[in-house]
């Protein structure tokens, strides 16, 4: 197999450089990046609502503009991370271990910057990887079994133990997420932890519950105080500070080259996922670190890796769905809907016979990684100054917008319910000086190791030791090995360190 | 002493949580509890050592205000002084809302709701008060509920 097709390249360089295409790249990164931006409407919802355009226009004007939407929310759930701790979608989490706290010190409009150029530098690393790789990347995909996926899994959960606070307490919220996680119907179609609750059987939904802990429960507590940020911090209110921020992820090159190649590595696993891509970078990110005390305190580098990875990671999960036709997440599955409509089939097939399409797309997002710097600077201009509001406005503003955000999806007043109690709980583990990262984090992968957990079980009940003549899944599972047990060795070490009392 | 009672809330809650949840799946077939039944051992093992961990606290922080012979905050105190923050004012606001708003209508309440909290939690000005509540129904209106054709409850009203 030839690692890429010149002429097919060349004939998707041209499709792409269409005016009316890449208009309508223009118009998805401004929609995209405004619906990520708000509070309760994920990327995925806008792409739902602007699915039909795909039968007005022509077929690959619509599909960047989908493609756009989808490249526009990711960075937006990121702007929303920075600012007010609340994820705009599942893979910015990351985003918030350090982006807000950058806020809360004052330095919003350089982690702003920072996320930004991350964000675009990320995609565009993804992006070129595909396409110079998108013809061979195949052999390693078809690799990964449920065994491998699932030491996948595990080792985004092990980024539980490396974040900031008391560990036992971290661990303690991510075991609490990961049970949550498994509510709902098992592998194998029996309702689980639904208490007799036909509407659980899909699970606790996702955005309510993200909302409701991260979002709504630090709105209560900030409802408390005059400002988000710190009151002995000075906030940062020049546009020099946005451009500050902008110049750190070239300084910081190596950080953003690595999360971009693990998120695209994660993007090419059908249903790994954004969330373990940013987490896993973050985790690489920390242990390599020189600051690495710093993460999770306002780290710039922390900023970098999970956007990055992030961004980075939608490559990954785009090449999937056109070389195998298999989407590895809702939004991925809603635009190869798209493409199906236009008329095109996603899979061997599409690589064959419409490759210059699938380069059209890749260019089509290497031109988008690069107009976003522009939209995203005109937008985090003014969307900055969201933290000179008072609290008190924010926090009444917020909530509404989170019950439509947690209404609109299914139309289901448990939703709203959901945003509610998981509000409240998390409010009580903030006043108790719990960590809820670790808990949103725990149900976020809890579901994705269930998932894997029963493939693994199914596939290879009572002869496991198959898995050991896989020499992938031996890899990672002596990587996991390693860093679960990570703090007992930093223990040993720290105590054979230690002059002994004579 | 506010931190305690929420610290001891949490463990209580977490550990009604995990019984109910392992009554729940007692009954299922192996393959379906397994995972859950992992993470439940999980979930006793973390619990114990966090009840240990904040009696142990809780123990020392009682004899480091004995000694210090500071009367500090009694139980009632605390509870009361919570009870009257912002943060709990906040809380009752929106859980009038969400227990509302699909018997009275999405936007009607929504106006009520960001109009009274907005108060309540120290919002003067006629122009702040009904301005943001207003912009914010109209814009939620024409958005989700026009453009995106979003059904919210309508309720008795609107």
């Amino acid at each position: 197999m030839e690692l890429f097709n010149y002429s097919a390249m060349m004939d998707g360089l041209s499709i792409i450089l269409m005016p009316q295409v890449l208009l309508s790249i223009f118009f998805g990164l401004v929609l995209g990046v405004t619906f990520g931006a708000m509070p309760g409407i994920k990327g995925s919802t806008a792409i739902a609502i602007m699915l039909p355009f795909v039968y007005y226009f022509d077929p690959i004007v619509s599909i960047m503009f989908l493609s756009s939407v989808f490249t526009g929310s990711n960075y937006g759930g990121g702007i929303l991370a920075i600012l007010m701790g609340m994820p705009g979608n599942s893979g910015a989490i990351a985003t918030v271990f350090d982006g807000y706290e950058m806020t809360k010190n004052g330095r919003q409009n350089e982690a702003l910057g920072i996320g930004l150029l991350s964000s675009a530098a990320g995609a565009l690393v993804g992006w070129l990887f595909v396409l110079f790789a998108i013809q061979s990347i195949g052999k390693v995909v078809l690799k990964f079994g449920p065994g491998e996926m699932l030491m996948l899994t595990l080792f985004a959960i092990s980024i539980i133990g490396l974040l900031k606070g008391e560990i036992s307490k971290a661990l303690f919220m991510g075991v609490i997420g990961l049970l949550l996680g498994t509510v709902g119907a098992s592998a194998y179609g029996v309702p689980r932890g639904t208490f007799g609750n036909i509407l659980l059987v899909e699970g606790l939904p996702l955005a309510p519950v993200t909302i409701g802990t991260l979002a709504i429960s630090m709105i209560i507590v900030l409802v408390g105080q005059d400002s988000i940020v710190h009151s002995d911090s000075e906030k940062q209110n020049k546009f020099s500070d946005i451009t500050k921020g902008l110049l750190y992820p070239l300084r910081d090159k190596l950080n953003v080259l690595i999360s971009g190649i693990i998120g695209v590595i994660i993007g090419l696993l059908p249903a790994a996922g954004s969330s373990i891509a940013a987490t896993l970078s973050y985790g690489f990110a920390q242990t390599h670190s020189k600051n690495r005390k710093n993460f999770g305190n306002g780290e710039p580098s922390g900023v970098v890796c999970a956007e990055s990875a992030n961004s980075s990671c939608e490559g990954g999960s785009m090449a999937t769905m056109m070389a195998f036709g298999i989407p590895g997440s809702g939004v991925t599955a809603m635009i190869m809907a798209a493409f199906m409509i236009a008329g095109y089939i996603p899979g061997p097939y599409m690589v064959r016979e419409n490759m210059d399409v699938a380069y059209a797309v890749v260019w089509g997002n290497i031109i988008s990684a690069v107009l976003i710097i522009a939209v995203g600077l005109v937008f985090i201009r003014y969307f900055c100054k969201v933290i000179y509001i008072p609290t008190q406005i924010l926090a009444t503003v917020i909530t509404v917008l989170a019950v439509i955000g947690a209404y609109g999806v299914r139309y289901l007043y448990l939703d709203v319910l959901v945003l509610y109690i998981f509000a409240l709980f998390a409010y009580l583990l903030r006043m108790a000086d719990y960590p809820v990262l670790p808990l949103v984090l725990g149900f976020i992968l809890g579901g994705l190791a269930d998932a894997q957990f029963a493939r693994t079980v199914a596939l290879y009940s009572d002869r496991y030791h198959i898995l050991l003549d896989r020499p992938l899944f031996v890899v990672l599972l002596v990587f996991n090995i390693l860093i679960f047990a990570s703090p007992v060795f930093r223990w040993i070490i720290k105590r054979l360190k230690q002059p002994k009392a004579i | 002493m506010a931190g305690y009672i929420a610290s001891f809330s949490v463990l209580l809650i977490t550990l009604v949580f995990g019984l109910a949840y392992y009554s729940d799946i007692m009954h299922l077939a192996h393959q379906d509890k397994l995972i859950v039944e992992i993470l439940l051992v999980f979930l006793a093992v973390a619990l114990l050592f966090r009840t240990v961990a904040t009696i142990i606290n809780f123990s020392r922080f009682l004899a480091q205000r004995r000694e210090s012979g500071e009367k500090g905050e009694s139980f009632q105190t605390a509870a009361r002084r919570v009870l009257r923050t912002k943060e709990v004012t906040f809380l009752i606001a929106t859980a009038l809302y969400v227990a509302l708003f699909p018997k009275i209508g999405f936007f009607v309440s929504s106006f009520i709701y960001v109009l009274v909290a907005n108060y309540l939690l120290g919002i003067r000005g006629k122009l702040k008060l009904f301005a943001i509540p207003a912009g914010l129904v109209l814009f939620a209106y024409l958005l989700f509920g026009s453009v995106f054709n979003i059904k919210l409850p309508s309720g008795i009203l609107f």
